[in-house]
Protein backbone atom coordinates (compact mmCIF):
# COMPACT_ATOMS: atom_id res chain seq x y z
CA UNK A 1 0.00 0.00 0.00
CA UNK A 2 2.87 2.31 0.68
CA UNK A 3 4.32 4.13 -2.23
CA UNK A 4 8.02 4.48 -1.89
CA UNK A 5 10.16 6.98 -3.65
CA UNK A 6 13.00 5.45 -5.55
CA UNK A 7 15.67 7.81 -4.30
CA UNK A 8 15.51 9.74 -1.13
CA UNK A 9 18.79 10.30 0.65
CA UNK A 10 17.00 11.18 3.85
CA UNK A 11 14.85 8.09 3.96
CA UNK A 12 15.46 5.84 6.89
CA UNK A 13 15.68 2.20 6.07
CA UNK A 14 16.41 -0.95 7.89
CA UNK A 15 20.05 -1.37 7.18
CA UNK A 16 21.52 -4.71 6.41
CA UNK A 17 24.88 -3.13 6.65
CA UNK A 18 27.33 -5.21 8.59
CA UNK A 19 30.11 -2.63 8.57
CA UNK A 20 31.17 -1.12 11.84
CA UNK A 21 29.00 1.91 12.48
CA UNK A 22 30.69 5.14 11.60
CA UNK A 23 31.33 7.46 14.47
CA UNK A 24 30.20 11.02 14.26
CA UNK A 25 33.80 12.16 14.32
CA UNK A 26 34.63 10.02 11.33
CA UNK A 27 31.58 11.24 9.54
CA UNK A 28 32.46 14.84 10.33
CA UNK A 29 35.98 14.50 8.99
CA UNK A 30 34.64 12.91 5.85
CA UNK A 31 31.99 15.51 5.17
CA UNK A 32 32.87 18.81 6.78
CA UNK A 33 35.36 20.38 4.43
CA UNK A 34 33.54 19.30 1.31
CA UNK A 35 30.25 20.57 2.68
CA UNK A 36 31.81 23.78 3.92
CA UNK A 37 33.34 24.50 0.57
CA UNK A 38 30.00 23.83 -1.08
CA UNK A 39 28.35 26.27 1.29
CA UNK A 40 31.06 28.79 0.54
CA UNK A 41 30.00 28.52 -3.07
CA UNK A 42 26.40 29.06 -2.03
CA UNK A 43 26.95 31.96 0.31
CA UNK A 44 30.10 33.58 -0.97
CA UNK A 45 31.09 34.11 2.63
CA UNK A 46 33.53 31.90 4.42
CA UNK A 47 32.36 32.62 7.94
CA UNK A 48 28.75 31.96 7.02
CA UNK A 49 29.75 28.79 5.22
CA UNK A 50 31.57 27.52 8.30
CA UNK A 51 28.64 28.44 10.50
CA UNK A 52 26.11 26.70 8.28
CA UNK A 53 28.22 23.58 7.89
CA UNK A 54 28.72 23.30 11.64
CA UNK A 55 25.05 23.90 12.36
CA UNK A 56 23.96 21.27 9.85
CA UNK A 57 26.43 18.79 11.30
CA UNK A 58 25.42 19.69 14.84
CA UNK A 59 21.88 18.70 13.97
CA UNK A 60 23.18 15.40 12.70
CA UNK A 61 25.16 14.96 15.92
CA UNK A 62 22.06 15.69 17.95
CA UNK A 63 20.35 12.61 16.52
CA UNK A 64 23.37 10.71 15.32
CA UNK A 65 22.13 7.24 16.17
CA UNK A 66 19.22 7.74 13.87
CA UNK A 67 21.05 9.68 11.19
CA UNK A 68 23.81 7.18 10.76
CA UNK A 69 21.32 4.42 10.09
CA UNK A 70 19.93 6.35 7.17
CA UNK A 71 20.60 5.31 3.64
CA UNK A 72 22.59 8.49 3.17
CA UNK A 73 23.59 10.47 6.23
CA UNK A 74 25.26 12.93 3.89
CA UNK A 75 21.92 13.50 2.20
CA UNK A 76 20.40 14.36 5.55
CA UNK A 77 23.16 16.86 6.27
CA UNK A 78 23.02 18.33 2.80
CA UNK A 79 19.31 18.86 3.11
CA UNK A 80 19.74 20.44 6.51
CA UNK A 81 22.40 22.73 5.11
CA UNK A 82 20.23 23.77 2.20
CA UNK A 83 17.31 24.49 4.51
CA UNK A 84 19.50 26.44 6.90
CA UNK A 85 20.86 28.52 4.06
CA UNK A 86 17.35 29.30 2.89
CA UNK A 87 16.39 30.36 6.38
CA UNK A 88 19.46 32.54 6.49
CA UNK A 89 18.50 34.18 3.25
CA UNK A 90 15.03 34.87 4.55
CA UNK A 91 16.47 36.53 7.61
CA UNK A 92 18.84 38.88 5.96
CA UNK A 93 17.78 41.91 4.06
CA UNK A 94 17.41 41.52 0.36
CA UNK A 95 20.03 44.14 -0.21
CA UNK A 96 22.50 42.30 1.95
CA UNK A 97 21.99 38.79 0.82
CA UNK A 98 23.46 39.17 -2.58
CA UNK A 99 26.88 40.34 -3.37
CA UNK A 100 26.88 42.94 -6.11
CA UNK A 101 26.47 41.35 -9.48
CA UNK A 102 29.63 41.32 -11.52
CA UNK A 103 30.05 43.62 -14.36
CA UNK A 104 28.40 42.29 -17.47
CA UNK A 105 31.69 42.48 -19.26
CA UNK A 106 33.45 40.47 -16.64
CA UNK A 107 34.70 37.05 -17.63
CA UNK A 108 35.97 34.03 -15.76
CA UNK A 109 39.36 34.57 -17.23
CA UNK A 110 39.33 38.11 -15.97
CA UNK A 111 38.25 36.98 -12.53
CA UNK A 112 41.69 36.40 -11.22
CA UNK A 113 40.83 36.19 -7.58
CA UNK A 114 38.69 33.70 -5.74
CA UNK A 115 36.47 36.47 -4.55
CA UNK A 116 35.64 37.31 -8.10
CA UNK A 117 34.64 33.76 -8.85
CA UNK A 118 32.53 33.51 -5.74
CA UNK A 119 30.93 36.81 -6.53
CA UNK A 120 30.07 35.52 -9.94
CA UNK A 121 28.51 32.40 -8.48
CA UNK A 122 26.60 34.26 -5.83
CA UNK A 123 25.06 36.37 -8.55
CA UNK A 124 23.23 33.31 -9.84
CA UNK A 125 19.71 32.59 -8.62
CA UNK A 126 19.69 30.55 -5.44
CA UNK A 127 18.08 27.55 -7.04
CA UNK A 128 20.74 27.36 -9.69
CA UNK A 129 23.50 27.67 -7.15
CA UNK A 130 22.01 24.91 -5.04
CA UNK A 131 21.78 22.61 -8.03
CA UNK A 132 25.32 23.41 -9.07
CA UNK A 133 26.75 22.82 -5.63
CA UNK A 134 24.90 19.57 -5.03
CA UNK A 135 25.65 18.06 -8.40
CA UNK A 136 28.86 19.63 -9.60
CA UNK A 137 30.60 20.03 -6.28
CA UNK A 138 29.14 17.45 -3.92
CA UNK A 139 28.81 14.89 -6.67
CA UNK A 140 25.17 13.90 -6.29
CA UNK A 141 23.13 12.78 -9.22
CA UNK A 142 20.41 15.08 -10.46
CA UNK A 143 17.79 12.79 -8.95
CA UNK A 144 19.53 12.73 -5.59
CA UNK A 145 19.85 16.50 -5.64
CA UNK A 146 16.21 16.73 -6.60
CA UNK A 147 15.24 14.65 -3.59
CA UNK A 148 17.07 17.08 -1.35
CA UNK A 149 15.66 20.17 -3.05
CA UNK A 150 12.23 18.55 -3.35
CA UNK A 151 12.10 19.00 -7.07
CA UNK A 152 12.46 16.40 -9.76
CA UNK A 153 15.74 15.49 -11.37
CA UNK A 154 14.77 17.08 -14.65
CA UNK A 155 14.34 20.42 -12.94
CA UNK A 156 17.77 20.04 -11.40
CA UNK A 157 19.29 19.39 -14.79
CA UNK A 158 17.43 22.42 -16.13
CA UNK A 159 18.80 24.63 -13.39
CA UNK A 160 22.32 23.43 -14.01
CA UNK A 161 21.96 24.04 -17.69
CA UNK A 162 20.74 27.57 -17.10
CA UNK A 163 23.53 28.19 -14.63
CA UNK A 164 26.09 27.00 -17.11
CA UNK A 165 24.63 29.22 -19.79
CA UNK A 166 24.77 32.16 -17.41
CA UNK A 167 28.33 31.43 -16.37
CA UNK A 168 29.35 30.88 -19.94
CA UNK A 169 27.84 34.17 -21.01
CA UNK A 170 29.73 35.94 -18.28
CA UNK A 171 32.88 34.00 -18.18
CA UNK A 172 33.28 31.93 -21.25
CA UNK A 173 32.97 28.80 -19.23
CA UNK A 174 33.87 25.80 -21.30
CA UNK B 1 37.61 17.03 -13.23
CA UNK B 2 34.90 18.99 -14.94
CA UNK B 3 35.41 22.60 -15.80
CA UNK B 4 32.94 23.70 -13.17
CA UNK B 5 34.35 21.47 -10.47
CA UNK B 6 37.82 22.77 -11.18
CA UNK B 7 36.52 26.29 -10.95
CA UNK B 8 34.80 25.53 -7.66
CA UNK B 9 37.87 23.81 -6.34
CA UNK B 10 39.98 26.88 -6.98
CA UNK B 11 37.36 29.24 -5.64
CA UNK B 12 37.03 27.45 -2.31
CA UNK B 13 40.61 26.41 -1.78
CA UNK B 14 40.90 28.85 1.08
CA UNK B 15 38.16 27.27 3.15
CA UNK B 16 39.26 26.67 6.69
CA UNK B 17 40.99 23.39 7.26
CA UNK B 18 40.92 23.75 11.04
CA UNK B 19 38.83 20.66 11.37
CA UNK B 20 39.56 19.93 15.00
CA UNK B 21 38.27 23.28 16.16
CA UNK B 22 35.28 22.95 13.91
CA UNK B 23 34.56 19.48 15.23
CA UNK B 24 34.69 20.68 18.82
CA UNK B 25 32.39 23.57 18.08
CA UNK B 26 29.98 21.33 16.21
CA UNK B 27 29.76 18.77 18.99
CA UNK B 28 29.25 21.53 21.52
CA UNK B 29 26.40 22.88 19.43
CA UNK B 30 24.89 19.44 19.10
CA UNK B 31 25.01 18.89 22.84
CA UNK B 32 23.39 22.24 23.46
CA UNK B 33 20.65 21.37 21.02
CA UNK B 34 20.09 18.06 22.78
CA UNK B 35 19.84 19.79 26.13
CA UNK B 36 17.35 22.31 24.81
CA UNK B 37 15.35 19.52 23.25
CA UNK B 38 15.21 17.63 26.51
CA UNK B 39 13.80 20.66 28.23
CA UNK B 40 11.28 21.11 25.45
CA UNK B 41 10.34 17.45 25.61
CA UNK B 42 9.75 17.78 29.31
CA UNK B 43 7.39 20.68 28.76
CA UNK B 44 5.66 18.80 25.95
CA UNK B 45 5.39 15.71 28.09
CA UNK B 46 3.77 17.69 30.86
CA UNK B 47 1.30 19.18 28.42
CA UNK B 48 0.53 15.77 26.98
CA UNK B 49 0.00 14.35 30.42
CA UNK B 50 -2.49 17.08 31.17
CA UNK B 51 -4.31 16.39 27.93
CA UNK B 52 -4.42 12.67 28.64
CA UNK B 53 -5.74 13.28 32.11
CA UNK B 54 -8.37 15.60 30.71
CA UNK B 55 -9.36 13.03 28.12
CA UNK B 56 -9.66 10.27 30.63
CA UNK B 57 -11.60 12.48 32.98
CA UNK B 58 -14.03 13.39 30.24
CA UNK B 59 -14.55 9.75 29.41
CA UNK B 60 -15.11 8.42 32.89
CA UNK B 61 -18.77 7.56 32.35
CA UNK B 62 -17.73 4.91 29.91
CA UNK B 63 -17.59 1.42 31.23
CA UNK B 64 -15.62 -0.66 28.83
CA UNK B 65 -16.19 -3.94 30.50
CA UNK B 66 -14.17 -6.94 29.58
CA UNK B 67 -14.48 -8.63 26.27
CA UNK B 68 -12.18 -10.90 24.34
CA UNK B 69 -10.88 -9.39 21.19
CA UNK B 70 -8.58 -11.53 19.18
CA UNK B 71 -7.32 -15.01 19.12
CA UNK B 72 -8.15 -18.15 20.97
CA UNK B 73 -5.06 -18.55 23.11
CA UNK B 74 -3.60 -15.21 24.03
CA UNK B 75 -6.78 -13.28 24.04
CA UNK B 76 -6.30 -9.68 24.95
CA UNK B 77 -8.90 -8.30 27.22
CA UNK B 78 -9.49 -4.78 28.29
CA UNK B 79 -10.71 -3.67 31.62
CA UNK B 80 -10.88 -0.57 33.66
CA UNK B 81 -8.11 -1.16 36.03
CA UNK B 82 -7.47 1.65 38.39
CA UNK B 83 -7.47 5.36 38.69
CA UNK B 84 -4.44 7.52 39.01
CA UNK B 85 -4.60 11.22 39.60
CA UNK B 86 -8.13 11.37 38.37
CA UNK B 87 -7.36 9.46 35.20
CA UNK B 88 -8.73 6.03 34.63
CA UNK B 89 -6.20 3.56 33.44
CA UNK B 90 -7.43 0.79 31.26
CA UNK B 91 -5.53 -2.40 31.28
CA UNK B 92 -4.98 -4.22 28.05
CA UNK B 93 -4.14 -7.71 29.18
CA UNK B 94 -2.98 -10.72 27.32
CA UNK B 95 -3.99 -13.96 28.88
CA UNK B 96 -0.68 -15.57 28.05
CA UNK B 97 1.21 -13.79 30.76
CA UNK B 98 -1.36 -11.53 32.36
CA UNK B 99 0.81 -8.54 31.88
CA UNK B 100 -0.92 -5.33 31.33
CA UNK B 101 -0.48 -2.46 28.96
CA UNK B 102 -2.07 0.51 30.55
CA UNK B 103 -3.87 3.13 28.58
CA UNK B 104 -5.38 6.23 30.02
CA UNK B 105 -8.09 6.47 27.45
CA UNK B 106 -11.33 4.58 27.12
CA UNK B 107 -12.52 2.68 24.16
CA UNK B 108 -15.69 2.18 22.27
CA UNK B 109 -17.06 -0.87 20.56
CA UNK B 110 -18.14 -0.76 17.02
CA UNK B 111 -19.84 -3.61 15.30
CA UNK B 112 -20.82 -3.98 11.72
CA UNK B 113 -20.86 -6.24 8.78
CA UNK B 114 -19.72 -6.09 5.24
CA UNK B 115 -22.00 -6.26 2.28
CA UNK B 116 -21.76 -10.04 2.20
CA UNK B 117 -22.93 -10.27 5.75
CA UNK B 118 -19.62 -10.97 7.39
CA UNK B 119 -19.68 -9.56 10.85
CA UNK B 120 -16.92 -7.33 12.08
CA UNK B 121 -16.21 -6.06 15.47
CA UNK B 122 -14.02 -3.21 16.47
CA UNK B 123 -12.82 -1.79 19.64
CA UNK B 124 -11.55 1.73 19.34
CA UNK B 125 -9.60 3.66 21.81
CA UNK B 126 -10.44 7.32 21.76
CA UNK B 127 -7.57 9.53 22.60
CA UNK B 128 -3.94 10.00 22.15
CA UNK B 129 -1.89 7.33 20.53
CA UNK B 130 -3.97 4.44 21.51
CA UNK B 131 -4.41 1.64 19.15
CA UNK B 132 -7.24 -0.56 18.30
CA UNK B 133 -7.73 -4.17 17.57
CA UNK B 134 -10.12 -5.03 14.84
CA UNK B 135 -11.04 -8.43 13.73
CA UNK B 136 -13.91 -10.38 12.38
CA UNK B 137 -15.14 -12.59 15.21
CA UNK B 138 -15.52 -15.55 12.93
CA UNK B 139 -12.33 -16.02 10.97
CA UNK B 140 -13.82 -18.82 8.91
CA UNK B 141 -16.07 -16.33 7.32
CA UNK B 142 -13.43 -13.80 6.51
CA UNK B 143 -13.50 -12.84 2.92
CA UNK B 144 -10.30 -14.35 1.57
CA UNK B 145 -7.61 -12.20 0.08
CA UNK B 146 -9.38 -9.04 0.87
CA UNK B 147 -8.56 -6.27 3.18
CA UNK B 148 -11.04 -4.27 5.09
CA UNK B 149 -10.36 -0.63 5.48
CA UNK B 150 -12.10 0.85 8.44
CA UNK B 151 -12.10 4.50 9.14
CA UNK B 152 -13.39 6.11 12.26
CA UNK B 153 -14.00 9.65 13.10
CA UNK B 154 -14.61 11.44 16.29
CA UNK B 155 -17.73 13.49 16.38
CA UNK B 156 -16.71 15.97 18.96
CA UNK B 157 -13.15 16.75 19.89
CA UNK B 158 -12.43 15.24 23.24
CA UNK B 159 -16.10 14.51 23.66
CA UNK B 160 -15.38 11.08 24.93
CA UNK B 161 -16.18 7.93 23.11
CA UNK B 162 -18.16 9.23 20.25
CA UNK B 163 -16.86 7.57 17.19
CA UNK B 164 -18.29 6.51 13.96
CA UNK B 165 -16.62 3.91 11.85
CA UNK B 166 -17.09 2.42 8.50
CA UNK B 167 -15.10 0.82 5.77
CA UNK B 168 -14.88 -0.93 2.51
CA UNK B 169 -13.41 -4.10 1.19
CA UNK B 170 -11.01 -4.23 -1.69
CA UNK B 171 -13.82 -4.91 -4.08
CA UNK B 172 -15.53 -1.74 -3.00
CA UNK B 173 -18.33 -3.35 -1.07
CA UNK B 174 -19.25 -1.37 1.97
CA UNK B 175 -19.41 -2.10 5.62
CA UNK B 176 -22.07 -0.84 7.91
CA UNK B 177 -21.26 1.75 10.48
CA UNK B 178 -21.45 1.70 14.16
CA UNK B 179 -21.37 4.36 16.77
CA UNK B 180 -19.31 4.51 19.83
CA UNK B 181 -21.01 4.83 23.12
CA UNK B 182 -22.26 8.35 23.53
CA UNK B 183 -21.68 10.03 26.79
CA UNK B 184 -23.01 13.41 27.70
CA UNK B 185 -23.58 16.35 25.45
CA UNK B 186 -25.96 16.89 22.61
CA UNK B 187 -27.27 13.97 20.61
CA UNK B 188 -25.01 12.64 17.94
CA UNK B 189 -25.41 13.96 14.52
CA UNK B 190 -27.08 11.25 12.48
CA UNK B 191 -24.61 9.71 10.13
CA UNK B 192 -25.49 8.72 6.61
CA UNK B 193 -24.58 5.16 5.68
CA UNK B 194 -20.93 4.76 4.95
CA UNK B 195 -21.73 3.07 1.69
CA UNK B 196 -23.13 6.37 0.52
CA UNK B 197 -20.10 8.27 1.62
CA UNK B 198 -17.22 6.13 0.64
CA UNK B 199 -15.48 6.24 -2.62
CA UNK B 200 -12.78 4.06 -4.10
CA UNK B 201 -9.84 4.11 -1.80
CA UNK B 202 -6.36 4.81 -2.94
CA UNK B 203 -4.90 3.41 0.22
CA UNK B 204 -4.30 5.04 3.51
CA UNK B 205 -3.03 8.12 1.81
CA UNK B 206 -6.59 8.76 0.88
CA UNK B 207 -8.03 8.61 4.34
CA UNK B 208 -8.52 12.35 4.42
CA UNK B 209 -11.10 12.01 1.72
CA UNK B 210 -12.75 8.88 2.88
CA UNK B 211 -15.80 10.54 4.24
CA UNK B 212 -17.52 13.13 2.21
CA UNK B 213 -16.82 16.47 3.67
CA UNK B 214 -13.28 15.63 4.64
CA UNK B 215 -13.89 15.52 8.33
CA UNK B 216 -10.48 14.19 9.17
CA UNK B 217 -8.31 17.17 8.62
CA UNK B 218 -4.64 16.63 9.10
CA UNK B 219 -4.60 14.72 12.33
CA UNK B 220 -5.10 11.13 11.38
CA UNK B 221 -3.37 7.98 12.33
CA UNK B 222 -3.46 4.77 10.41
CA UNK B 223 -3.16 1.33 11.86
CA UNK B 224 -2.72 -1.69 9.73
CA UNK B 225 -3.46 -5.14 11.01
CA UNK B 226 -2.20 -8.08 9.03
CA UNK B 227 -2.63 -11.76 9.34
CA UNK B 228 0.65 -13.66 9.10
CA UNK B 229 0.04 -14.66 5.52
CA UNK B 230 -0.79 -11.07 4.74
CA UNK B 231 -3.94 -12.02 2.97
CA UNK B 232 -6.05 -10.13 5.45
CA UNK B 233 -5.42 -6.71 6.73
CA UNK B 234 -7.49 -4.18 8.55
CA UNK B 235 -6.62 -0.54 8.38
CA UNK B 236 -7.95 1.82 10.93
CA UNK B 237 -7.55 5.51 10.97
CA UNK B 238 -8.09 7.49 14.10
CA UNK B 239 -7.79 11.09 14.98
CA UNK B 240 -4.46 11.97 16.30
CA UNK B 241 -3.57 15.11 18.14
CA UNK B 242 -0.83 17.27 16.80
CA UNK B 243 1.00 17.20 20.08
CA UNK B 244 1.12 13.46 20.22
CA UNK B 245 2.16 13.21 16.62
CA UNK B 246 4.96 15.67 17.14
CA UNK B 247 6.09 13.69 20.14
CA UNK B 248 6.17 10.49 18.19
CA UNK B 249 7.71 11.98 15.15
CA UNK B 250 10.24 14.16 16.85
CA UNK B 251 13.16 13.37 14.62
CA UNK B 252 11.48 14.85 11.58
CA UNK B 253 9.01 17.44 12.83
CA UNK B 254 9.59 19.63 9.82
CA UNK B 255 8.22 16.97 7.51
CA UNK B 256 4.84 17.05 9.17
CA UNK B 257 4.01 13.51 8.24
CA UNK B 258 1.09 11.38 8.94
CA UNK B 259 1.86 8.52 11.21
CA UNK B 260 0.95 5.06 10.17
CA UNK B 261 0.94 2.26 12.65
CA UNK B 262 1.20 -1.22 11.40
CA UNK B 263 0.15 -3.94 13.79
CA UNK B 264 1.04 -7.45 12.83
CA UNK B 265 -1.60 -9.93 13.76
CA UNK B 266 -0.52 -13.38 14.67
CA UNK B 267 -3.40 -15.78 15.27
CA UNK B 268 -4.02 -15.88 18.92
CA UNK B 269 -1.08 -13.67 19.66
CA UNK B 270 -1.42 -10.01 18.88
CA UNK B 271 1.91 -8.76 19.94
CA UNK B 272 4.08 -7.44 17.20
CA UNK B 273 3.67 -3.84 16.31
CA UNK B 274 5.52 -1.99 13.64
CA UNK B 275 5.23 1.73 13.69
CA UNK B 276 5.74 3.23 10.30
CA UNK B 277 5.72 6.92 9.68
CA UNK B 278 5.44 8.29 6.24
CA UNK B 279 5.23 11.67 4.64
CA UNK B 280 2.51 13.09 2.49
CA UNK B 281 3.89 11.30 -0.53
CA UNK B 282 3.78 7.96 1.18
CA UNK B 283 7.53 7.68 1.59
CA UNK B 284 8.55 5.67 4.61
CA UNK B 285 10.60 7.90 6.84
CA UNK B 286 10.83 6.03 10.06
CA UNK B 287 10.14 2.54 11.19
CA UNK B 288 10.23 1.02 14.59
CA UNK B 289 9.35 -2.40 15.80
CA UNK B 290 7.86 -3.12 19.15
CA UNK B 291 6.56 -6.20 20.83
CA UNK B 292 3.90 -6.30 23.40
CA UNK B 293 4.71 -8.18 26.54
Amino acid sequence: MLRRMAIDPVRTIDRADEQAPETFEEFFRRVYVRLGRGLLLLTGNRAEAEDLAQEALARAYERWERVRSMESPEGYVYRSAMNLNRKRLRRVAVGRRRAPAPDANDTIEAAETRADVLQLLVSLPRGQREALVLVEWLGLTADEAGAILRIDGGSVRGRIHRARVALRSRGELG
Amino acid sequence: MSDLRKLFDEATAGFAAAEDDALRRTILRGRQRRAVKRIGAGVTGLALTLVVVALAWAALPLDPGVRPLVGPTATPTISRDREVAGATLYCWTFQADRRCIERTTPFVDVAGGDAAGHPWEMRMFAGIFTGSVVRAPDSDRDPPNQSLLVVCRRWRPFGGGEWQCGGTLDDGSGMSTGLGEPTDGPPLEPAPPVSDQTRPLQGLEDTGGFFSGGVFGDDVMGIQLWTPDETHRVDVTVDFTEEARAELFGPFPELNPYLKLAVVLVPGDVRDVVYVAYDDDGNVLWREHDRFP
